[in-house]
């Protein structure tokens, strides 16, 4: 009797144990195990941390050269004091993974495409989607051309093995909570994740290409109307470089007969689907930067703006760090994962980015030889596919092995959906190619610049993802350049899909350093740049891509009229709301609106819109209303796209086109709703689309909100977990797409940032988050709110480690290991 | 009253400073510190149930309690949402006292085998 009972209660605690360790699901959630995760000396309460009194331990790091000093300011952000660059790299990897290790972790799983080795094949075609487009491949690739600057590959040595030194430590008990939550453990990094990350960028800013639904528009509608629907540059626009004459000696080094660019190869496509495009967000444009010169300025020093949009998550992507060794004193931010600082300023010098959003990614149709499609026809020659495994390794599953084809041009990306319109296409990608130069070394030239030859010698080592590099010194020398590896192309090259039986077809090489589009101290007194086009028509080189048509214009216009600026006058240009788009559009329809066939509700709705001052803010009641009138009117109007769009992606015409014809040409056919049987004009769809619009909100009343909370506005955590998230910020940011405080629903500004560089350099700073990436931690979301009101702190650039003792957190010290 | 206070201080103490002499200890150590003292302390098995499911709540309650009030809390709320609103700390509790209550009965029953 008594061993039955003790075999009952050893049977029921065994039991109980087993059941605690094991991974629940519950209606579709994936919950962690619960002993492990509840136990308070090891699972997540380790990672409540106190409100008050942040204490980081004194570390033995082997490998430095000598001590390295920390200090933390209020605001977590860690400035390393060390004798030389390499053993800032190392404490930097440490400090940085000891905030933001998890976080390093699964952006790049993702884009390795590894994220279901630890979440299972529910994330296996995210995976499989990034191993199709080759992102290890081009990671791999990018870390062959970095080998070849040794400086600056050692420091991403050092930086890599300050990371490890901090995974080494760690106990399960002190991994972040994600690792417990998600129930894996840490592994090490390595230089190729590092890659990863540049890549992952690249995948973010340089992957949009529009050949396939242009193709299908050109097929569907000819060349005229094609030509008339999307022309590719709009005379009111502002590029980031005008025309001084600086090109007139450059000729293009293209073949004498260019290539048959309008052979399509396009087949007669009856497929029913889209392609699983990873679909970058059409919204992700909304970067601003820009520089003033001393004569537009009170203080007569340079005054230097960057807010880089990207898509928002929490941890959020940048972690600021000061680095001072006696080479450099630089203050920034970083991207967890790379050494040094991407956007900053020193002592002398400060700098931003926003993206070139040129199309560096082009698609090319291949003529198989054979049915196992082993072979490709090439220069009248078949030639063979270079066939890459990749295995995607699933937790509690077997591993898929996938197999992808490999051509002169790049990855066989789709050829595993045969719904694909773009199943028999190679990728051509920038980011494939081995880099000619060490793209870190651009920032850690830019970390220790002092003048402008220190930036133009640094500019020419970066490639991909291309950026507009705006420049500022304090001896008063602005400056703005697009760099990147642009390839040479023929005139329209690469706006369709491309016949790739044929190497006369490939890129014509790259444009030289020397001609790449840059300006420096024009007279206008302002350089600046809003992802819109590089350059006016007459830059000799063709270039297709992804451009933004208002914001641009905006600032231009700001800038010119801008004299005694100051920081705070540059502070309300960031957090601009004004939209031009709207402010081109409202007129031209409430000019073709009938206000005599609308009721009482309509005339009140038309009032309120005329009255409207085009400002998206948070409060305002009116903007809700002119998005959905906008929206019905182009979704109304362009009715031809939206009938096929399904079957076949079909390019969508720019909104400045669309509100031309709205202006001009208010008979153009396109105006002609095709599903009626009388002939419409933009007057009847601009009407229409007033009643659709006012029907929309009569049958959804909960929709009459102000702008803030219509929009929606989440900054969500990376594993998309509510209760890490920060949701609650809705009604008081605001900001639209078109406006220069560029906000969705899920992107915005990611770093905003203003620095004056006088004797002693002024310099402002805020991003949506906080340096900590423990959600248990009160510096994981702390700079939200300042954000979200539109105020900055003062970013510390300190020259010794006790400079500022009242904004002095915690001192850390790193000793030579023995 | 005194042969409930040794069981119930080994479990508090042994049980914690584990986890601190021993980092790697694993996470169901409280069933075996709760086992070993159903073992040493003559409980009877039934008692020993409820000693052991205190002494584990409070373990785990009071640990995590001292966490929770140094972060004001913040990181018990995100939590709870994960957990459809349940609270982490009753959770903890509720865990701390079923692995405590179980270990120590299965102890005292082993005890009861060689006993005579």
């Amino acid at each position: 009797m008594r061993m039955i009972k003790f075999i009952l209660s050893l049977a029921t605690t065994v039991g109980l144990v087993w059941a605690l360790q094991t991974q629940l699901t519950v209606k579709d959630k994936s919950l962690p195990p619960l002993g492990p995760f509840f136990n308070p000396f090891t699972g997540f309460w380790k990672n409540a941390e106190p409100l008050k009194g942040f204490t980081p331990k004194d570390m033995d790091l082997p490998g430095l050269s000598g001590k390295v000093q920390v200090v933390y300011d209020d605001l977590l952000v860690p400035h390393i004091f060390a004798e030389n660059a390499n053993d800032a790299a190392r404490v930097q990897g440490y400090v940085t993974a000891s905030q933001r290790l998890w976080q390093m972790d699964i952006t790049t799983r993702k884009a390795s495409g590894r994220l279901s080795e630890v979440l299972g094949d529910r994330t296996l075609a995210i995976d499989r989607t990034a191993r199709r487009r080759g992102m290890v491949f081009a990671a791999e690739n990018d870390l062959k051309g970095w080998q070849t600057s040794p400086e600056a590959f050692q420091l991403l040595e050092a930086y890599t093995a300050g990371i490890n030194a901090y995974v080494a430590q760690l106990n399960p008990a002190d991994y972040p909570i994600e690792y417990k939550l998600l129930n894996y453990a840490p592994e090490p990094w390595t230089n190729l994740k590092s890659a990863l990350v540049v890549e992952s960028m690249a995948e973010n800013l340089a992957s949009r290409d529009d050949d396939l639904p242009s193709t299908n528009a050109l097929q569907r509608f000819g060349r005229d109307t094609f030509n008339m629907l999307y022309p590719e540059w709009n005379p009111k626009q502002h590029p980031v470089i005008p025309d001084t004459g600086q090109w007139k000696d450059i000729v293009p080094n293209l073949p004498v007969t260019p290539a048959s660019t309008s052979r399509l190869g396009m087949q007669s496509a009856e497929q029913p689907s889209m392609p699983t495009l990873a679909d970058p967000d059409p919204y992700l444009k909304g970067s601003n930067n820009w520089a003033i010169s001393r004569s537009r300025t009170q203080s007569k020093n340079a005054i230097l703006a960057n807010d880089p949009h990207l898509n928002l998550t929490l941890p959020s992507i940048w972690f600021q760090v000061q680095i001072h060794t006696p080479q450099q004193n630089c203050y920034g931010v970083s991207l967890p994962g790379l050494p040094g600082i991407v956007i900053g300023f020193n002592d002398d010098v400060a700098w931003g980015m926003t993206n070139v959003s040129h199309d560096v990614s082009d698609w090319y149709r291949l003529q198989w030889t054979d049915a196992a499609r082993t072979q490709y026809q090439y220069d009248g020659q078949p030639r063979n596919v270079d066939f890459r495994i990749e295995e995607i390794k699933i937790k509690n599953k077997p591993a898929l092995l996938d197999t992808v084809r490999y051509t002169v041009w790049g990855p066989v990306v789709f050829d595993n959906d045969p719904k694909s319109e773009l199943r028999d296409c190679a990728l051509r990608w920038i980011t494939h190619d081995v880099p000619e130069h060490n793209e870190l070394g651009l920032f850690l030239s830019m970390n220790a610049a002092k003048n402008y030859a220190d930036y133009k010698t640094a500019m020419s080592g970066f490639d991909c993802p291309a950026q507009n590099f705006v420049f500022a010194t304090r001896s008063g020398d602005i400056a703005i350049q697009a760099q990147g590896r642009f390839p040479v192309r023929a005139p329209q090259q690469g706006r369709f899909i491309q016949d790739g039986a044929s190497s006369a077809n490939a890129w014509h090489g790259f444009i030289p350093q020397d001609q790449i589009p840059s300006m420096k101290n024009p007279t206008r007194g302002f350089v600046y740049s809003a992802n819109q086009h590089s350059t006016p028509p007459s830059y000799p080189y063709y270039y297709l891509g992804d451009f933004e048509d208002y914001r641009g214009r905006h600032l231009y216009d700001r800038l010119d009229a801008l004299h005694d600026a100051t920081i705070d006058s540059i502070k309300t240009m960031q957090l601009d709301n004004f939209s031009l788009r709207a402010a081109d559009a409202l007129p031209l329809m409430l000019r073709l609106l009938d206000r005599t066939t609308l009721d009482a509700d309509g005339r009140q709705i038309a009032d309120q819109l005329a009255a409207w001052n085009h400002r998206y803010d948070a409060d305002q009641t009116t903007p809700p209303y002119y998005e959905v009138w906008y929206d019905s009117c182009y979704m109304n109007t362009w009715d031809e796209m939206a009938a096929v769009q399904k079957t076949h992606p079909m390019l969508w015409p720019e909104a400045w086109r669309f509100l031309d014809l709205l202006e001009k040409d208010t008979t153009n056919a396109f105006f002609d709703d095709k599903r009626t049987p009388q002939r419409e004009t933009a007057r009847d769809i601009v009407n229409t689309s007033f009643r659709e619009m006012q029907h929309y909100f009569q049958s959804n009343p909960q929709q009459r909100v102000a702008w803030g909370s219509y929009r929606g506005f989440a900054l969500k955590h990376l594993a998309l977990i509510d209760g890490f998230s920060r949701l609650d910020l809705s009604n008081i940011v605001g900001g639209q797409k078109s406006t220069l405080n560029a906000i969705s629903r899920t992107n915005g500004p990611s770093w905003r940032m203003i620095v004056e560089l006088g004797d002693k350099v002024h310099a402002l700073g805020v991003y949506p988050g906080g340096q900590s990436g423990n959600p248990g931690s009160p510096y994981y979301d702390n700079m939200v709110e300042t954000w979200a009101k539109g105020n900055y702190y003062e970013l510390l650039l300190l020259s010794k480690p006790d400079e500022v003792p009242a904004r002095t957190l915690a001192q850390q010290v790193f000793n030579p290991g023995k | 009253m005194k042969n409930a206070l040794y069981p119930t201080l080994f479990i508090l103490i042994i049980g914690s400073l584990g986890h601190f002499v021993f980092p790697s200890w694993p996470w169901w150590s409280l069933v075996v510190v709760a086992a070993v003292a159903g073992r040493l302390f003559p409980v009877g098995s039934g008692k020993g149930f409820v000693v052991g499911t205190a002494a584990g709540t409070l373990l785990w309650y009071g640990t995590a309690l001292l966490f929770n009030v140094a972060n004001g809390g913040a990181l018990a709320g995100k939590v709870s949402q994960i957990f459809m609103g349940y609270p982490p700390l009753a959770i903890t509790a509720l865990l701390g006292g079923l692995l405590g209550g179980f270990g120590m009965l299965t102890g005292c029953l082993a005890r009861e085998l060689f006993k005579k």
